[in-house]
């Protein structure tokens, strides 16, 4: 059964049900609502806030649940220790790259870890259950606007000048004084205050700074925004976000792009600060273990590639632009960022050796072993030429046969079987990392390390999201929306000047003590008395007593 | 506000929100498995061989199945998976292909890995070196073995070490 | 020249600091005295006044020895957020001429400006990832809303301090109890480590693998009673050479995730902080605040909540304009990704919705005095939980300590 309207028995204006002033002459013309809720009648002008029809459809039972601001708050509410639950322990996004989660957090946090990883709350801010609950906010977010803003907006679109007398007693400041010459005078002293006057014969609505209340509304449409852009992230092809690990001199293609881009790494550069530079630092990075980095960057070729048919085959590229990419400095192609993210230098490149004889007297020159693909023989003198037998990038252990086994294709423990080769004779010996060992007995030769070079490789990270545009317009809405209806105030004066006495009285959506000031400074500057803080009064009984 | 403006704008709303929700919720979850299953379409492609010689898959499977066995030199199963593989493919082959595709590694390392294996390998052996094709058809762990059929289309899926039962399975599926 | 800069702001913050520590006996007079002469006031304010001076120009002298803005590492975050307190109590006096709120903010910024100073005060250069106009913009904007939700908390410990009764047995009185107590802690852990690290000299060192697998030498200022898994007591023995020690050690052994040294010093900070407090409840009979209490006595208390509101609802949205907006701008362009859910990013988005729920329970459930005073002053811990806690207990990329 739907409520009636209302009819204003004062003033004759039919108001829609539930409103408890009315919209014209602001009169209360309904005692019937919920007291404990609604302590000021005036946050929402006196209008019908929770539409009173009663519940019908499962939709609006669920419409009206969500209208309420103490769901949104334990909404919010939950959502707060959701995400701080998902602070203890770092989410699987931060973990080393290539690491195996549930392997991981075991390691790390043993039998927490492995329950943390198993209820979801590693990759908490993607589970369904956050989701879902980003999109129950959404919908108290609409729920609670669109049921709150409709009336509010109608109601001071429609607010006439001329109010009740109980109005005028109901409002927070309020006086009645004896005379009312003064009336036009004091509305005009406002109007130059910024105040907009609109009169209906000897009743005046000064009013400024309405657009304040509807800031929230503003902010409440940004936020749902947002919400759209960050759930437009899980469709395909909206957001990519991948590693790409390239060493120096390599090209590689860029993933997701079918093959259609490439990029070479012409350099990297790691740059440090140097510590007697003569500058105000040279004290602290002195002091400081490890060398402070400057400075780190790629500088790359980008190609497109003209035959990006099939997979496997062999690109044709045509180079299309140059870049050097740094931290703070992406490179921008299409829809895609390149961003410097970090290096890696912990692949040896090369091993550097020479050999020697039993008395330790070097033979020939050093020889040089490249490790991504090493040369089989290496001549180092007119008789002697060595050749590698064997090679494991990660040495982990020697097979019954003799060949030696890679726990993985990357030299980070290389170990080598070199042959001597002298004529007829040959002599074997295994090398690892500070660690040689004779093959064959009684060598007369050994092979000694001399040094090993780096592989410097650049990580960058190729991210693509259309989505962000549109959470960033949201936000800014939000931030908009929070701006207005924070730092503007919506205020307004009543003054009825219509028989013996004038009576004032005053509202705004907050800051009492600033209006409060404004209406004295000219109160007082037309010698009347200040206007009268009911809420003042009550504080200071309160105190007392 | 309207009776009839209301009963829409929350249908509308909830109804939105919900079937929002429910799209989101389904892609989310779906993300995590987005490899090249059973029932897709194999994706073609050009890679060359040890020998030197160019393969294109799409060839091979207009005449006959095709087993794809990804690999790397590291991977122990690997290492007794193919000479296995090598056996059943030496007792007839003439309706299959096998290619062995190596997972980015130099030509010397393969080298020296196959020539410590108990038999030689007369299955081509694919170069993947710029680990495209692993790519394309989101190949985990090693070694993954996959069938496809003359139709082009991925009938069999398995990873981690093969018996010689599971390749004649998997034979037998390319041929259908 | 850029030495001369620096060593004049250095001296400048010290100069400001003991001036706002003094300004505190003219203050303290003028609130307590029975007379109507606002001689007093003025000597403090004016004091204040030139304290806060002072202190900007140690911003912009140090900004101009190191080219860059001042706000790149813990000292230099936390300095300039205590600077913010004191601009926030000046604006907030110009407006409401509340002279006992001098008398809570004024030492609250020096403690935390002591606690800084802890820290390491040495100029740094930037690392790539600070290198950008957006260091400035973002934790200039933060920590200017800090100050500003700062007055709200302290508006708030006014207020509770003025309503709750000082016998009264009630759990409000002993959570405000609470309150003091961790302020006395924050003291007393300040002093302890002034006392142990330049006095006393302790300083026991270990050797650790840190998360990123890097060999770390980790200093200890007090005996260890929590530690990193692995680590090994050693001796400095010159030029970054280190040999096998025998230091104290309690055993607890943590995972390089957590920083175990500064939990170490949290911890001890928390059993000396409750031993003291045991030792003053002894002497003074009564409860702490109690002792405190008296200062609040001429407080006006819708003043205290209308302060309390009028802050949040001026710094509330520079804090989402600053930490959030900015700083995603920010971390779109360093890191790829605006957000990533961090520690930090997490807090910061923690406190955002918080102070949501302050807004919406005030405005819409009618959640002010008391109530009001109660949330404010949780807001306020949790920045400190953001900038203490996660910057140095939880490792991570965004930690700078």
């Amino acid at each position: 059964m739907e409520q009636k309207e209302i009819q204003c028995n004062h003033c004759g204006h039919v108001n829609p049900p539930g409103t408890q002033l009315c919209q014209s002459c602001g009169k209360m013309i309904n005692e019937d609502y919920d007291k404990k809720k609604i302590k000021d009648l005036m946050r929402y002008d006196g209008s019908a806030v929770r539409s009173k029809v009663r519940s019908q459809s499962i939709f609006d039972k669920i419409w009206n649940f969500f209208t309420s601001i103490k769901v949104g708050v334990t909404i919010i509410a939950i959502i707060a220790i959701s995400a701080a639950v998902g602070t203890i322990l770092p989410q699987e996004y931060f973990i080393p790259i290539g690491a195996d989660p549930a392997q991981h957090y075991t390691e790390l946090y043993g039998t927490f870890g492995t329950l943390y990883y198993k209820f979801g709350f590693t990759q908490l801010y993607s589970s369904w259950w956050f989701v879902l609950l980003m999109g129950l906010l959404a919908l108290s977010l609409i729920a609670a606007s669109v049921d709150r803003g409709v009336p509010l907006y109608k109601s001071l679109k429609n607010q006439r000048a001329k109010k009740h007398a109980s109005f005028f007693k109901r409002q927070r400041l309020f006086n009645e004084y004896e005379s009312t010459d003064n009336a036009a005078d004091i509305a005009k002293a406002f109007e130059s205050k910024k105040y907009k006057l609109k009169t209906d014969g000897d009743h005046y609505l000064l009013e400024k700074g309405r657009l304040s209340r509807w800031g929230p509304y503003i902010n409440h449409t940004g936020l749902i925004i947002l919400l759209a852009g960050s759930m437009l992230r899980f469709f395909p092809g909206v957001y990519i976000d991948e590693i790409i690990y390239a060493q120096e001199g390599e090209t590689v293609s860029i993933p997701t792009t079918e093959g259609q881009y490439y990029m070479r790494n012409d350099g990297f550069t790691l740059d440090t600060y140097d510590e007697d530079s003569g500058t105000v630092f040279d004290e602290t990075l002195q002091n400081s273990m490890a060398l402070t980095i400057s400075n780190f960057q790629t500088d790359i070729t980008m190609y497109e590639n003209k035959t990006a048919d099939i997979v496997g085959s062999s690109p044709e590229l045509e180079e299309i632009d140059n870049y050097s990419i740094r931290v703070n400095h992406p490179y921008r192609f299409d829809d895609y960022e390149l961003y410097q993210s970090s290096y890696d230098n912990s692949q040896l490149k090369s091993m550097t050796f020479r050999l020697e004889d039993s008395e330790g007297n070097v033979l020939g020159e050093n020889f040089e072993v490249s490790l991504d693909d090493p040369a089989d023989s290496y001549k180092i003198t007119e008789d002697i030429t060595i050749n590698m037998k064997a090679y494991a990038p990660d040495f982990l252990e020697i097979e019954d046969n003799g060949t030696l086994v890679s726990e993985t294709p990357v030299p980070t423990n290389p170990a080598f079987v070199f042959e001597v080769a002298e004529g007829d004779e040959v002599e074997l010996s295994l090398l690892q990392i500070m660690n040689s060992t004779d093959i064959t007995q009684d060598n007369e030769y050994s092979i000694k390390f001399v040094e090993a070079e780096e592989h410097m490789a650049s990580v960058l990270t190729l991210k693509k999201d259309l989505s962000m545009p549109i959470i960033a317009t949201g936000f800014v809405i939000f931030l908009i929306g929070l701006f207005i209806g924070s730092y503007i105030n919506h205020r307004r004066i009543w003054i009825n000047a219509e028989g013996d006495t004038m009576n004032v009285a005053a509202h705004t959506n907050k800051n009492y003590f600033g209006l409060k000031k404004e209406m004295n400074a000219v109160l007082e500057s037309h010698h009347l008395a200040e206007i009268f803080d009911k809420q003042e009064k009550e504080e200071n009984d309160k105190l007392k007593g | 506000m309207k009776k009839g403006t209301r009963k829409i704008i929350r249908t509308g709303t909830i109804i939105t929100i919900a079937v929002l929700l429910g799209v989101t919720l389904y892609l989310n979850l779906r993300d995590g498995t987005q490899t090249v299953n059973v029932g897709d379409d194999a994706v073609d492609f050009k890679l060359e061989t040890l020998d030197g010689e160019e393969l294109q898959l799409s060839e091979i499977t207009a005449e006959n199945g095709v087993i794809l066995n990804f690999w790397g030199t590291w991977c122990k199963p690997c290492r007794e998976e193919m000479p296995e593989m090598n056996q059943v493919y030496n007792e007839g082959h003439e309706d299959y292909e096998i290619i062995a595709v190596n997972v980015s590694e130099n030509p010397q390392q393969i080298e020296q890995f196959l020539s410590g294996l108990s038999e030689d390998l007369d299955y081509p052996i694919a170069l993947d070196s710029n680990r495209s094709v692993t790519k394309a058809y989101n190949i985990g762990p090693l070694p993954t073995t996959i069938a496809i059929n003359k139709e082009g289309v991925v009938v069999k899926k398995q990873e981690y070490q093969l018996t010689k039962e599971d390749i004649y399975a998997f034979i037998d599926e390319s041929l259908e | 020249m850029e030495e001369t800069f620096l060593s004049l702001s250095n001296t400048l913050i010290f100069i400001a600091f003991l001036m706002l520590l003094v300004s505190l006996l003219p203050l303290g007079i003028s609130i307590k005295s029975k007379s109507q002469s606002k001689k007093y006031e003025k000597i403090a304010i004016w004091m204040i006044v030139i304290a806060f001076v002072l202190e900007l120009a140690y911003f912009i002298l140090r900004w101009m020895a190191t080219g860059h803005a001042p706000v790149s590492n813990m000292y230099e975050f936390i300095a300039m957020f205590s600077i913010m307190l004191i601009g926030g109590f000046l604006i907030t006096y110009h407006y409401f001429r509340t002279k006992v709120f001098g008398l809570f903010a004024i030492p609250i910024s020096l403690l935390l400006l002591g606690y800084g100073s802890l820290f390491s005060t040495d100029v740094q250069p930037l690392i790539p990832a600070l290198q950008s106009n957006w260091l400035a913009i973002h934790v200039i904007t933060v920590t200017l809303s800090y100050g500003i939700l700062s007055m709200s908390a302290v508006a708030g410990l006014i207020y509770l301090l003025k309503a709750i009764p000082a016998e009264e047995n009630s759990w409000r009185a002993r959570w405000l109890e609470a309150i003091m107590i961790g302020i006395l802690t924050v003291v007393m852990y300040m002093v302890t480590t002034v006392f142990m690290q330049n006095i006393v000299g302790y300083n026991d060192e270990f050797y650790y693998t840190d998360q990123q697998g890097q060999q770390v030498i980790a200093e200890y200022h007090l005996p260890s009673l929590i530690n990193y898994s692995e680590a090994i007591p050693v001796e400095h023995i010159g030029n970054n050479e280190y040999e096998p020690a025998d230091h104290f050690h309690l055993g607890i052994d943590l995972p390089p995730v957590i920083k175990a040294h500064t939990l170490n010093t949290v911890v001890w900070s928390i059993i000396i902080g409750l031993i003291t407090y045991g030792i003053v409840r002894l002497v003074i009979r009564k409860r702490l605040f109690a002792l405190v209490k008296p200062l609040t006595k001429k407080a006006d208390l819708a003043l205290m909540d209308e302060i309390g509101y009028r802050s949040v609802i001026i710094g509330f949205p520079l804090f989402a304009l600053g930490g959030i907006f900015f700083a995603a701008i920010w971390a779109q362009i360093a890191w790829s990704r605006f957000w990533g859910w961090d520690p930090k990013e997490t807090w910061a988005f923690i406190t955002f919705m918080f102070y949501t729920i302050f807004l919406h329970l005030r405005l819409n459930r009618g959640y002010e005095g008391e109530k009001s005073a109660w949330l404010a002053v949780g807001g306020f811990i949790l920045i400190l939980f953001n900038l203490i806690a996660i910057n140095l207990i939880v490792a991570g990329l965004h930690s700078y300590a």
